[in-house]
């Protein structure tokens, strides 16, 4: 009989190629953004706004170390000059005075459209008196805080107003020849912002690129280069970082595993052609999960992979239940008595997987999907393609020598039924103690970032006075004008904050670029030129300044006075653009703008990093017009914990539909405690050991654990079935070699995935593998002890 | 900060370290640093008259100066309003109203170099202030000046020159000429030492 005549097989090859084909039309995305799911509620919204693209991650913190203090510094220098020239990069600071030399001329320039100060009574005669003898005050005191070379040009004062606005907050790092240092000394530090946000990961990495290799030819270019390193951190480095290490890891935990489990399947069939054809059924489920993602999502997230090459073993366990049955040609048996029980453990996974489908959180819903369709795939090729292919004389090497121990061990197992009662019991006994922390509310658990890595980004954020933002308050309008507007009436409450010490200070993009509403108040508010030196006469009666002296003052006035409101683009050229692009923004998808008021705690609370949100809640209510305060953290947090919710009540779900199944399917009260009672002792058991190395569960330890009950349940029910059917103790031996087999190839392939550096695999890993070794275990143990009789 | 903090912080630092000064026939500058290098707390008063380009007349402000060994250096403006500027350790506190702001010296690196230069001269480190400055000391006991000019470049783009005179052991005037054309005339007075100390 040719492979031609027999129709499934065409069928089978056909649809392969079409999943091929759908799996690799649309893209595998790598960063983590894709893995996280869409809001909800609007704070929700603009929160994942603000995380993919916002100004916040586009920050890149440099450190230089190595070599001498001046060596350091002199690389900083060479750095921050080669980058200010490409475009990349919209800022780079790094404390020279240079940098910021655009940015003071432009408030200088546009001070009376700029300052608050400008007000009619600010520029009456008593108001004019009043500031200008605080001036010339503030000169003769003389600690500074007023320039004398300012008192012609801006005797009221307003530069220095605006600068003591800005300079509010900003940390002030130790300087080392005129370049920022870490607080020790030991690093040289800047700051950099990206013209690339985060969608555009493309982008970033090409800037991080440039930076590295530009970093490459200013050590080259002195003397002590080499000895210097360069270190970049941010939420732009952990992006590009991230996104590169779950490729990698994707790609070296398939190599990893897949070797592993060929070798398992060659040191048991001893055929390379048993080999191949055992491996089918894991090919097509790969590439049918990943086509049914595909399709359903448009994108195909890399965690998704990864996790699917985890299923290469599970799926290889189908392959050898048939191969030990087909041994001499023996299919028949295979059907009757084999492939029903696994076509029940089959319905069993996509029962417990169904749910998760279900899930809001895409990249749950995509591990849903990817395993119940790879898992489907699998199964029907093993029962419809693969006899089909087997020759006529398929034969296994002598199982003997395997299926004698094994059966031995597990006749010994039996005897152990009361350590599996005592561990038992140890782990309900964890359990019930932190039984109030079991799960892991924080979002953070799910970063791909390494723990050293974050803790370094912090360093560096504290030597810089740049401590990471976490409220934000979002004021909404249809246009940009209004979002100015609303940001100007907002920021009056805040400065009252400020003021009473609720708050430490809060930036606002207004403040650098003023509503036009505001800037023509302003302008309004100034005297024409005639007029102003009428009053300034009689303002500097008895005063030391003759009002000839303030002629560039008066021209200033006028020119402020009649120039058109500062356009939308003023600030292009000037480090301050950056400032308020990242804080005034057009949302996508024609929702308006949105202006972004950051506010910093006081010093008192830096160590929390948390404000009192009550009172700005309310200082926010009397502002009158659109906000949101956004607490980065409790959104974040509270967000995952709905979505941990949700997967509990999915999982309990899936658990019920599973033992549904299983007791329709079993018809039998003792069949379905012997099938269950082993799985349930597994997942406490498991818990109970994640609970006793100090391991707090997140929604991805819950989906191993629903996947330990889809592989466990089906070595249960091999049991149960082998001790309904079978007397013949050769196929007793079978059973147990192929259930041993199947668990190792799980075992090894879940547990190369418990060594992942990316958390959202290594949780997985590290809750199946166990479940399954445990599954086995007490399937065994509590196995009736009718089976094994000789 | 303004350029005039380091100019002010540097006059009041040279006043409350030359107040005391025992006379003597002839003294170098070594031999000042070495009397300077054995005092407790000093305190003084002083007025000082602030001529600015733009203005008629000169400003004129008054308040008291103060200094504790080893790190801690004041300076309290009483009219024609209250300012005060103190130097502790490595932080400088300004206080203006109820405006009140703290900077750590090593975010002003020229400050920094010019306080450290003058704890120095206050522990007789003569050194460590020729590291900043040129010295000259000319004149006799009974009237004397000591100029100094700025060697360091960062110096040097805020100060042109200080001059100090000083009559037997008393030190009657610093004069500080800014780059940007201010020049201050500081008139020192010490207090006799505080009897609770």
């Amino acid at each position: 009989m040719g492979i031609a005549s027999r129709p499934a097989v065409w069928l089978w090859l056909a649809a392969g190629v079409i999943a091929l084909a759908v799996a690799l039309r649309s893209p595998v995305v790598a960063d983590l953004s894709g893995f996280l799911p869409d809001a909800p509620l609007p704070s929700q919204k603009i929160l994942i706004e603000q995380l993919r693209d916002g100004p916040a991650a586009r920050m890149v913190l440099l450190s230089i170390e190595g070599g001498d203090e001046a060596a350091r510094a002199q690389a900083s220098r060479a750095l921050a000059t080669r980058l200010r020239g490409d475009p990349q990069f919209v800022q780079v600071a790094n404390g020279e005075p240079e940098s910021s030399a655009a940015d003071r001329k432009h408030v200088f320039e546009n001070r009376y459209l700029l300052s608050d100060g400008v007000t009619p009574e600010a520029f009456s005669a008593a108001g004019l008196r009043e500031s200008i003898r605080a001036s010339i005050e503030g000169v003769a005191s003389g600690t500074g805080m007023l320039s004398a070379s300012l008192l012609a040009s801006d005797p009221t004062g307003e530069t220095l107003r605006l600068i003591d606005g800005l300079a509010a907050g900003a940390g002030r790092p130790r300087m080392v020849d005129g370049t920022w240092a870490s607080g020790d000394g030991k690093r040289a530090i800047l700051l950099l912002r990206l013209a690339a946000g985060t969608v555009d990961t493309v982008g970033q990495q090409r800037a991080l690129q440039t930076l590295q290799s530009g970093f490459v030819q200013v050590q080259a270019a002195l003397s002590q280069g080499g000895a210097l390193q360069l270190r970049a951190t941010g939420p732009a480095v952990f992006t590009v970082e991230s996104r590169e290490r779950i490729q990698h890891e994707v790609t070296w935990l398939g190599v990893v595993s897949t070797t592993l489990v060929v070798l398992l399947m060659l040191a048991l069939y001893r055929s390379l052609r048993t080999l191949a054809l055992g491996t089918l059924p894991v090919l097509t489920g790969v590439i049918a999960g990943w086509a049914a993602v595909s399709a359903s999502f448009g994108m195909t997230h890399a965690l998704t992979l990864g996790f699917g090459v985890a299923m290469i073993g599970e799926a290889a366990d189908y392959a050898i239940y048939l191969f030990m049955q087909a041994d001499g040609g023996k299919d028949r048996g295979w059907r009757q008595r084999w492939w029903p029980t696994i076509r029940l453990g089959l319905a069993t996974s996509v029962a417990g997987f169904a749910t998760l489908v279900a899930s809001s959180f895409p990249g749950l819903a995509q591990l849903g999907l990817f395993t119940i369709t790879g898992l489907v795939a699998a199964a029907l090729t093993t029962r419809f393609v693969l006899p089909q292919l087997l020759p006529a004389d398929f034969r296994l090497p002598g199982l003997e020598s395997l299926g004698r121990p094994l059966l031995k061990a597990a006749h010994a197992a039996r005897r152990l039924r009361g350590a599996v009662f005592v561990l038992l019991l140890a782990a309900l006994a964890v359990i019930a103690a932190r039984h109030d922390q079991l799960w892991s509310t924080e979002a953070s658990v799910l970063s791909p970032v390494p723990m050293a890595a974050q803790q370094f980004d912090a360093k560096l954020r504290a030597d810089l006075g740049a401590p990471d933002v976490r409220y934000i308050v979002a004021v909404l309008a249809p246009d940009r004008e209004r979002a100015l507007q609303g940001a100007e009436r907002v920021g009056q409450q805040l400065q009252r904050l400020v003021d009473a010490g609720v708050i430490g200070h809060f930036e606002n993009p207004a403040r650098l670029l003023p509503s036009v509403a505001t800037q023509r108040a302003r302008q309004a508010a100034l005297p024409a030129p005639g007029e102003l030196q009428e009053r300034l006469g009689k303002a500097l009666q008895g005063l030391p300044l003759q009002p000839a002296r303030l002629d560039g003052f008066v021209q200033a006035v006028e020119k402020a006075r009649t120039q058109a409101p500062l356009p939308a683009d003023a600030l292009q050229g000037t480090a301050l653009a950056m400032a308020v692009d990242g804080l005034l923004v057009q949302r996508p998808g024609n929702e308006g703008w949105l202006a972004l008021l950051p506010i910093g705690a006081l010093p008192s609370q830096l160590s929390e990093g948390a404000v009192d949100a009550p009172q700005v809640r309310a200082a926010l209510a009397a502002a009158g017009t659109d906000t949101l305060l956004l607490d980065m953290k409790v959104e974040i947090d509270t967000m995952y914990g709905a979505y941990l919710q949700e997967a509990v009540y999915l999982s309990l779900a899936g658990a019920a539909a599973v033992l549904l199944l299983l007791a329709a399917s079993l018809r039998s009260m003792r069949r379905l405690v012997r099938v269950v009672a082993p799985l349930a002792a597994a997942v406490l058991c498991v818990i109970g050991l994640l609970v006793a190395l100090g391991v707090q569960m997140t929604l991805l330890h819950l989906v191993g654990l629903l996947l330990t009950v889809a592989i466990g349940s089906n070595y249960a029910l091999l049991f149960d079935r082998g001790e309904r059917d079978t007397t013949d103790p050769q196929d007793i031996e079978r059973l147990h070699v192929a259930v041993t087999f199947a668990s190792l190839t799980t075992l090894a392939s879940f547990g190369v995935l418990a060594f992942s550096s990316v958390p959202v695999l290594s949780m997985i890993g590290s809750t199946v593998a166990p479940g399954v070794v445990l599954s086995l275990l007490f399937a065994a143990a509590l196995a009736p002890s009718g089976v094994h009789a000789e | 900060l303004g350029d005039q903090v380091k100019a002010i912080l540097l006059a009041a630092l040279i006043a409350c370290a030359i107040s005391p000064l025992a006379a003597s026939e002839r003294f170098s500058t070594m031999e000042l640093m070495l009397l300077l290098a054995h005092r407790g707390p000093v305190e003084a008063t002083f007025t000082e008259r602030r001529f600015v380009p733009v203005l008629d007349r000169p400003v004129e402000s008054a308040g008291r100066l103060r200094f504790v060994p080893p790190a801690r250096l004041e300076k309290h403006v009483e009219r024609p309003r209250p300012e005060s500027m103190v130097v502790d350790g490595d932080l400088l506190m300004l206080q203006q109203g109820n405006r009140k702001r703290s900077v750590p010296l090593t975010a002003l690196p020229e400050a920094a170099l010019l306080i450290d230069s003058l704890r120095a001269t206050l522990a007789g480190d003569l050194d460590a202030l020729q590291r900043g400055w040129t010295l000259s000391l000319t004149g006799d006991r009974a009237r004397w000046t000591l100029s100094l000019e700025p060697s360091a470049a960062s110096l040097a783009q805020l100060v042109s020159s200080v001059r100090i005179e000083g009559r037997e052991n008393d030190l009657y005037s610093i004069e500080v000429q800014q780059t940007d054309g201010v020049r201050s005339v500081m008139q020192v007075r010490s207090l006799p030492p505080r009897t609770d100390r």
